[in-house]
């Protein structure tokens, strides 16, 4: 009897409580952890506390004028940050940028006041010292290969004594110099749009190397030297020439500031950026969150800069000496690092204690199987032809096309096909590069495959593959981005053309997928993929790990296993917002994938079998959580998977027989079966073999496409 | 303190160093036995063997079959000979029985026979007197595991002289299950649960010889040479360690749970759908691997006069011969009783051994 014709049956069926999105201050804390920038929220806690704190203690700091007065006087030190941003990015350290500052200074007075240049010649010229200075030093340290840290201490030394012996020279000439330049003026003290023209020029920098390093080769070459040096080398990537530029566009920038600050003060003196490097430097770390080559956050880098330069600014209005400041500014460049470290160190940790998040999960008794119990000891699958042995490393799920010609996924990443009659020739038929699992022909008999990692494909040929997706919309609730379709597991095919398939788990990968078993929370979800439009949704959301799917045979309903419930749904295709009822549940075992059986019934397989210790277990998080913690991976308590089966439903989801092997079988995990022309084909994803059995009462006539497909329909 | 303290699961000792993996029981030439249990060698050089509820006599490995000497009411779970052919028999639930080689009882224990309640093992002493070790236990196999996890000791070794004298060399103790006396006269009993040995000094004062063992110490019989030939009946597991320290799953699991089916070590290696397995052991391609973690082992330790491993002889997690109960050297070769594959084993010559 089909479902059409007793329509009152699915009414009649209990319906699934709706699971809630996951919400538990454990996962939103692993979550949290687990995100890029999460680093880069420290700086902005830091910086957002020092403000509340300073709003609290000090009247007036933040008014316009203040701020314009900051902006001002701060500008030329965050480009120089900005430029110690470049070095550090690859790998390196400038210690020079102050003396290089202080020299590119005194060279634009020069030009300006002594050589009587005009203003943008003096300007270019002043940043090609710069950049001739980093040059110098991007010569040691990326083309001879000398370390960063010595060398750029030795251009420190070098351009601080040029710097002391050329302004001794000339500072009393400069500053009684009477050239006026309308354009230096305007550089030094005026606004533009109310703010400093010094501002604009880093807002301008900051924007340029902000782009650099999201868009362009050079600046993705930076971080990549940065991030692994050897692996940058492997990728083709010319080291000495990225170091050497990258050195020189951070002269060039300190060029920059020299001049702004000429233009600014005037005037040098010998004490003209010194102690630059280090107030950079820390402001940086902050930022950063640690000294961490191959990142590029210029925001963060300059928050960390603004924290440092208003502390400082704060505590010397505040009446703190210099010195003072200066062994704060040590202490917080140490404190930084430590933390740093410390936090590094665990963090991967502490994360892999805080993902696993077990709930309490209650699995439905057991039902009575009677004689068909495991226990009974009829093992209809003994005797069972064996194909491909050895050939197919986990066939996950089988299929069969109107030849006859067998289908199925492996381990590695294939998927074989094995020709009919005999199934004796096996060849790879297509590579996909994820790990296919389930598998369906569509109206045009293409194979459409699940593939875990990857999504959902089509192959419309031997090796023509095509991606129809692989990311489905993300959810609100969910601090991880769950866009990605972690795990395809299995898939079939409406009348209509729009496949649904399921997405057995968010938070697991086909090598870990076992710890979802262990976590027992809903963390899956049905997918559904319309190929007129080419656009994927979510159809129903935190669902306990969704795996086989199978429309039924009016065409109309769905049916999704949920293996760690040992339950089967059923969804009505035409309301699929009511959510699910249960079709079966109480199973004996882990259901895996379910397909249609010749005589209107459906195929289930078994891929383990449950336990009264386990389904114990099931009900105590905290005991799998401290297991999980204490126990090795290896000694975990787990579902027998070890053993399985098939059982057959009839359309209403009563189960009416079931196939088990021996013991010690060869067909000991079943986690797909397909009908075929009186044949029964079973897979097993941790098998090396495909089993055939034949059924004594099933029609000879009936294959799968056909049922899907009719001819000439 | 303040319940905030987390308790550690026990250490467990690797298999490493002279306890490597091997797979020499595996491959030991084999003779069916119906429930072997315990061993012990006659005066007359003939290896006895327990058998349900009989004794079977073996003269040479390879010639002659196994023939019934004495068969009694209870299964037997401890068997030792004195030099004078005097044997003593542990019966379950039953006391302990002691008999002459012809397989006449009477002899100088009569007060013996039913001051216990379950010998796991027996051994006589070189003064003549009989030792016996009492599990405690009352139900037999149904409280087997009880022990394990109910954690309080109710074993007992007691000595019984010929005049009919006894005095209880230790109680409290976690499942005693093999008992030597050293060539210096002291007592030593393998309390199971307790995976260690022990020495008995004057009916209080204990202290481990060998202890954290990496399974849980059986019988065990002493070698010509100095030394020990020790049988260990099951691995330790880090799962199981790990459930000792959950009182309230393994409360659970008490109540709730048929034995057969807890996290909890096993003689035989079952294929039966409800024992839970670990996650390590899942099959691939249909094989469990020999490093698979299993709830069921076998394993027979040399031990060396000061109780240090010298030598082994595994049945790994993809083997049948688990359960080891008792083993000793006979005519030169390792003898065990493999509970697990009701089989007696003849391992290999003990010089290749050690």
């Amino acid at each position: 009897m089909s479902l059409v014709e007793d329509s009152n049956f699915l009414s009649g069926q209990p319906k699934v409580q709706k699971q809630r999105a996951v919400l538990s201050f454990r996962r939103i804390v692993s979550d949290l952890l687990n995100r890029n920038w999460i680093e880069g929220a420290i700086p902005f806690i830091t910086f957002f506390v020092l403000v509340t704190v300073i709003l609290i203690t000090t009247d007036g700091y933040f008014a316009p004028t203040n701020l314009k007065t900051l902006a001002q006087y701060s500008s030329d030190a965050a480009i120089v940050t900005i430029a110690m941003l470049l070095v550090v990015a690859i790998g390196g350290i400038d210690l020079s940028v102050g003396s290089t500052f202080a020299l590119c200074a005194f060279v634009a007075l020069y030009l300006f006041h002594i050589a009587e240049l005009s203003i943008y010649l003096a300007f270019l010229l002043t940043i090609l010292c710069g950049t001739l200075i980093g040059f110098v030093n991007g010569f040691l340290t990326g083309i001879l290969g000398c370390g960063a840290l010595l060398a750029t201490l030795g251009t420190m030394i070098t351009v601080r004594g040029i710097f002391v012996i050329a302004s001794q020279a000339y500072l009393v000439e400069i500053s009684s110099s009477a050239r006026f330049d309308e354009a230096w003026e305007y550089i030094g003290y005026e606004n533009f749009m109310g703010v400093p023209v010094s501002f604009w020029a880093l807002v301008v920098v900051t924007i340029a190397i902000y782009l650099m390093f999201k868009y362009t080769r050079f600046g993705w070459h930076i971080l990549a030297v940065g991030g692994n040096r050897k692996a940058a080398r492997h990728a083709g990537i010319d080291l000495k020439r990225v170091i050497l530029l990258s050195y020189m566009l951070g002269g060039t920038l300190v060029g920059l500031a020299g001049f702004l600050f000429a233009a600014r003060q005037n005037s040098a003196g010998s004490d003209t950026g010194v102690g630059l490097e280090f107030f950079v430097l820390t402001g940086l770390v902050l930022g950063l969150g640690g000294f961490t080559p191959g990142r590029g956050s210029v925001f963060s880098t300059l928050l960390g800069f603004a924290t440092i330069y208003i502390l400082g600014n704060v505590l010397i209005n505040a009446g703190f000496r210099g010195d003072f400041i200066n062994g704060a500014m040590g202490l917080i460049l140490i404190t930084v690092l430590a933390i740093d470290m410390k936090y590094r160190k665990e963090r991967h940790r502490i994360l892999a204690r805080a993902y696993l998040d077990p709930a309490t999960m209650k699995v439905d008794p057991v039902q009575d199987m009677g004689k068909m119990a495991l226990e009974s000891g009829k093992t209809k699958l003994d005797g069972a032809t064996l194909l491909g042995v050895g050939e197919v490393d986990g066939p996950e799920d089988v299929i069969l096309d109107r030849e006859g010609n067998l289908y199925c996924g492996t381990r590695d990443g294939r998927i074989m096909r094995l020709f009919a009659p005999d199934y004796k020739r096996v060849e790879t038929f297509a590579k996909t590069g994820g790990r296919p699992l389930g598998l369906a022909f569509d109206q045009d008999e293409n194979l459409i495959v699940c593939i875990a990692g990857m999504g959902l494909y089509k192959i419309s040929g031997p090796d023509q593959i095509e991606r129809l997706t692989s990311q489905t919309s993300r959810s609100w609730t969910s601090i991880e981005d769950d866009r990605q379709i972690r795990m395809a597991d299995d898939l079939d095919i409406a009348p209509d053309g729009r496949i649904y398939f399921t997405d057995a788990t968010k938070r697991y990968e086909m090598e870990t997928w076992g710890l979802d078993l262990l976590e027992g929370r809903p963390n899956g979800r049905l997918l559904c993929y319309d190929p007129v439009r080419d656009t994927t949704k979510t159809v129903c959301d935190n669902m306990v790990f969704p795996n086989g799917v199978c429309v039924t045979h009016d065409g109309r309903h769905l049916l999704v296993a949920s293996t760690w419930t040992c339950s089967i749904l059923i969804f009505n295709l035409e309301r699929m917002q009511d959510g699910p009822r249960y079709f079966a549940r109480g199973l004996p075992g882990y259901p895996d994938n379910i397909n249609r059986a010749s005589d209107g019934g459906y195929w289930i397989a078994l891929a383990g079998m449950r336990s009264p210790v386990i389904d114990l277990a099931m009900e105590d998080p905290g005991f799998r959580l401290r297991m999980a913690k204490t126990v090795p991976p290896t000694n975990w308590l787990f579902g027998n998977l070890n053993i399985g089966g098939v059982l057959k439903s009839d359309a209403k989801g009563k189960v009416i027989d079931a196939y088990w092997d021996k013991s010690d079988g060869p067909l000991y995990m079943i986690t797909s079966m397909r009908e075929h022309h009186g044949s029964l084909f079973l897979g097993g994803v941790t098998n090396n073999k495909i089993g055939r059995i034949d059924l004594e009462n099933a029609d000879k006539d009936w294959n799968g496409p056909d049922s899907y497909w009719p001819k000439g329909n | 303190m303040f319940g905030l303290k987390k308790k550690k699961p026990a250490r467990i000792s690797l298999l490493d160093g002279p306890l490597s993996p091997n797979d020499l029981l595996e491959q030991a030439a084999s003779l069916q036995v119906n429930e072997p249990d315990d061993l012990c060698i006659a005066p007359d050089g003939s290896l006895l063997v327990s058998s349900g509820n009989s004794i079977l006599r073996l003269k040479d490995w390879g010639k002659g079959s196994l023939e019934p000497v004495a068969e009694f009411d209870h299964e037997i779970i401890a068997l030792a000979c004195r030099e004078d052919g005097l044997i003593a028999v542990g019966l379950a639930g039953a006391g302990v029985r002691v008999i002459t080689q012809q397989g006449k009882v009477g002899s100088g224990f009569d007060g013996a026979e039913k001051s216990a309640e379950e010998v796991r093992a027996c051994a006589f002493a070189k003064d003549g007197a009989l030792l016996i070790a009492d599990a405690g236990t009352k139900d037999g196999e149904a409280s087997f595991l009880q022990g394990l996890y109910d954690k309080t000791g109710m074993g007992r070794v007691i000595k019984f002289s010929e005049g009919g004298k006894s005095n209880i060399l230790a109680d409290s103790l976690r499942f005693p299950y093999g008992l030597v006396e050293t060539g210096a006269g002291e007592v030593m009993v393998c309390e199971s649960w307790a995976a260690r040995i022990c020495q008995l000094e004057n009916g209080a004062s204990e202290k481990s010889v060998l202890q954290d063992a990496p399974g849980y110490p059986a019988r065990i019989h002493p070698l010509s040479g100095g030394g020990y030939i020790l049988s260990l009946f099951s691995r330790r597991d880090p799962l199981i360690e790990f459930v000792l320290t959950e009182p309230e799953f393994m409360e659970r699991m008490k109540t709730e749970i048929d034995p057969k089916y807890w996290i909890a070590p096993r003689l035989a290696a079952t294929a039966d759908y409800r024992v839970p397995i670990q996650m390590g052991a899942t099959r691939l391609f249909g094989e469990i691997k020999p490093w698979a973690p299993s709830f069921s082992y076998g394993l027979i330790i040399i031990l060396d006069e000061y109780f240090t491993p010298l030598a082994s002889a595994q049945s790994r997690a993809n083997g049948k011969r688990h359960g080891i109960t008792s083993a000793l050297a006979w005519q030169g070769d390792l003898i065990a009783v493999s509970k697990g594959s009701n089989e007696l084993l003849k391992v290999t010559a003990m010089d290749q051994l050690i």
